[in-house]
């Protein structure tokens, strides 16, 4: 089955510095049919700039440019943003971190998924009233219809998250963009989301992206993981190659760097320094500066993504479990 | 790492309750009751992790600890002395011994100040040393949560989240201190530098002999810090535990249901979740009786009609549950 999205060479700039700043540069990657890709990064990764360049939202302070962005079967990467508008919420929604932002909070619930579908669905009045009802029961929301009446401040933060999962879903996207959906909630709460969005994903054979700073999230609810690193595509692999033989070192980093709420109480691994800013970004690869294995050469230019397996991809130029002839080079 | 020499208390909580008056709203006599009845003592030496969701009141006790919040009703004991009995001066200096780390490396240094005048703060504050003695203290601060000395004439917006949490570490161990709240201390903070800090504050507890009442809601960063955890929920301490044994055998029903909503740390191993029914009841109306039982599965009857307390058990923890003292909880 061909991809539900495909991205190529997509790099963001400052639109007031373009030769000198980079947010992203070079990402690409796929999204299959019915499949869960994680992105995951730490601040300044450019994984958030990443879903917004995706739904076309990106401000005009930020530049855009792609070899290709194909959204099932179209490329938009050099069409006008009026092009994106056909494809946002009814292809592709997006949900946030803090529902309460996204929510207009002077109008009530089932106002705000009604107006999606008959936006998008072209329903009317009572039929839209009775799929916003689906919807909430959809997204197993407790005591539905009363649901539909309440104001999002009237509702907790893991009631206006199912909002959002329902708004988003109103127009039966191919692709769901979920960033960081479940930060701000506690844990007992994130964990029903988790659990919804998966079950979701499975019912209805919606592709996801979810964009994470957590492993333990990736780590329940992915199949596929991307690695960012100041602003570049670190490591691109199945889950469990991610988290068993992982072969960037910033990969490997990051996985230590965790405690395990299982396992013994090892001292936790630590990346010396911090990320690199947008306007200061080192000319190899980004990494070099914290990167325990550096070399000459990794600092000299930025390393070129390689394919170590048909589905594991890295950006370094050692990595780990990878026999390499010292002639190749 | 449960300690052999019968261990000293620092300091404790007695019979501690924190209300709030409700602002807003039609009820003009409501009250929140953040904590509402809390026994704990922190032994000297020890991690002692407070974990529980948003709204439980953990923030709270652990600024009643140091008496930052005044208490409603009970006493906090430090060191045999009542904190609460203390006039403002003798409590001034009862702060030396008593400090906090915050979450918010951004909101909480003042953007005015160098590092330095920050750190030396304190001194200023507690008439300690000259001038020339205080630069030198600042500067083995400094060298002490490893930032570069030169950082003291620097001012915060100059640093990285992490930089500035180890300087939010440093104002806090100026005067030496023997016991720290750590309130959500690396809670705001990137993997790759909250491990860091993690490993800064072990050092620093083995090498100054420190006490932390470590406050969070990450329950794989309390586990990996902690001696012993307490389980809050909506203001009452509902377990108290040694580590590794409130992990491999929670007694409390809502530890239970918490401890399995953690995400698994690989993607292959099994996922046992209790999934609790509702939200969090609002602390202006805690329930009658036990108060996590409207959504609680093993709840009986007599459980709605009386608040249990925390109860000992023989190994050393303690349980605020009828039914689990009882034996009569599953398993799992």
């Amino acid at each position: 089955m061909p991809d539900v999205l495909a991205v190529e060479g997509l790099s963001v700039r400052l639109s007031a510095h373009p030769d000198r700043s980079s947010i992203l540069d070079d990402v690409g990657f796929t999204v299959g049919p019915g499949e869960v890709l994680g992105i995951v990064g730490e601040s300044g990764s450019g994984k958030s700039v990443l879903a917004l360049s995706i739904m076309g939202l990106l401000p005009p302070a930020l530049r855009m440019s792609a070899r290709r962005i194909t959204l099932l079967g179209n490329d938009l990467a050099d069409q006008p943003r009026e092009a994106w508008r056909a494809h946002r919420g009814r292809d592709m929604a997006m949900i946030f971190q803090e529902p309460m932002t996204s929510l207009n909070p002077v109008m009530r619930v089932g106002t705000q998924i009604e107006e999606v579908l008959r936006w998008r669905g072209r329903m009317t009045g009572s039929a839209a009233r009775r799929r916003a009802l689906e919807l909430l029961e959809q997204v197993e929301m407790s005591s539905p219809r009363s649901r539909l009446h309440a104001y999002p401040h009237e509702l907790s933060g893991g009631m206006r998250q199912r909002v959002m999962i329902a708004i988003a879903l109103a127009a039966e996207p191919k692709l769901l963009i979920a960033d960081e959906p479940t930060t701000a909630l506690d844990v007992t709460v994130q964990a029903q989301i988790l659990d919804l969005l998966r079950g979701l994903q499975r019912q209805t054979g919606l592709s996801l992206i979810l964009i994470t700073h957590d492993l333990g999230v990736i780590a329940e609810i992915t199949d596929r993981v991307m690695v960012l690193y100041g602003g570049r595509v670190a490591e691109l692999a199945p889950v469990r190659v991610i988290f068993d033989s992982p072969s960037h070192p910033y990969t490997e980093a990051l996985l230590g760097s965790i405690p395990d709420v299982t396992g013994s109480r090892h001292r936790l691994t630590t990346i010396g320094g911090s990320v690199p800013e947008a306007m200061n970004m080192p000319p190899g690869c980004r990494f070099a500066p914290r990167c325990p294995h550096r070399q000459e050469a990794c600092e000299l230019m930025p390393p070129a993504i390689r394919s170590l397996a048909a589905d594991h991809s890295v950006g370094c130029i050692r990595p780990f479990g990878y026999v390499q002839t010292e002639t190749a080079a | 790492m449960s300690a052999q020499a019968p261990a000293e208390m620092l300091i404790e909580c007695r019979g501690v309750h924190k209300h709030f008056p409700a602002r807003g709203g039609r009820r003009a006599h409501a009250v929140v009751r953040a904590v509402d009845g809390v026994d704990l003592g922190v032994f000297k030496g020890e991690t002692l992790g407070l974990v529980g969701e948003s709204g439980c009141g953990k923030s709270t006790l652990g600024r009643v600890f140091l008496r930052l919040t005044e208490p409603t009703a009970g006493m906090i004991v430090h060191k045999g002395t009542g904190l609460t009995e203390l006039g403002r001066r003798a409590l001034r200096r009862r702060r030396r011994d008593l400090q906090i780390i915050f979450q918010d490396p951004f909101g909480s240094l003042n953007p005015r100040k160098t590092v330095g005048a920050i750190i030396a703060e304190a001194y200023a504050i507690h008439r300690l040393g000259d001038r020339a003695q205080r630069a030198r203290w600042v500067s083995e601060m400094l060298d002490l949560v490893a930032l570069p000395r030169e950082a003291a004439r620097r001012y915060p917006h100059e640093f990285s989240g992490g930089q500035r949490q180890r300087i939010g570490i440093a104002r806090a161990l100026a005067l030496r201190p023997e016991f720290v709240v750590c309130d959500e201390a690396v809670s705001a903070l990137d993997v790759s530098v909250q491990s860091q800090i993690i490993n800064l504050m072990q050092d620093l507890q083995q090498e100054l002999g420190l006490t932390y009442l470590f406050i969070s809601h990450n329950l794989a960063v309390v586990r990996h810090i902690s001696t012993r955890i307490a389980v809050m929920y909506l203001g009452r301490i509902v377990e108290l535990a040694d580590s590794d044994k409130l992990f491999a055998r929670p007694m409390h029903p809502y530890t239970r249901a918490l401890l399995s909503a953690v995400p698994v740390s690989h993607p292959d191993q099994p996922r046992h979740r209790h999934v609790l029914p509702g939200d969090v009841p609002s602390a202006i109306a805690v329930p009658k009786g036990c108060r996590f039982a409207p959504r609680c599965r093993y709840a009986e009857p007599r459980c709605r009609e009386a608040d249990p307390p925390l109860m000992a058990l023989p190994d050393g923890g303690a349980v605020a549950c009828i039914p689990a003292v009882e034996g009569r909880l599953s398993a799992t």
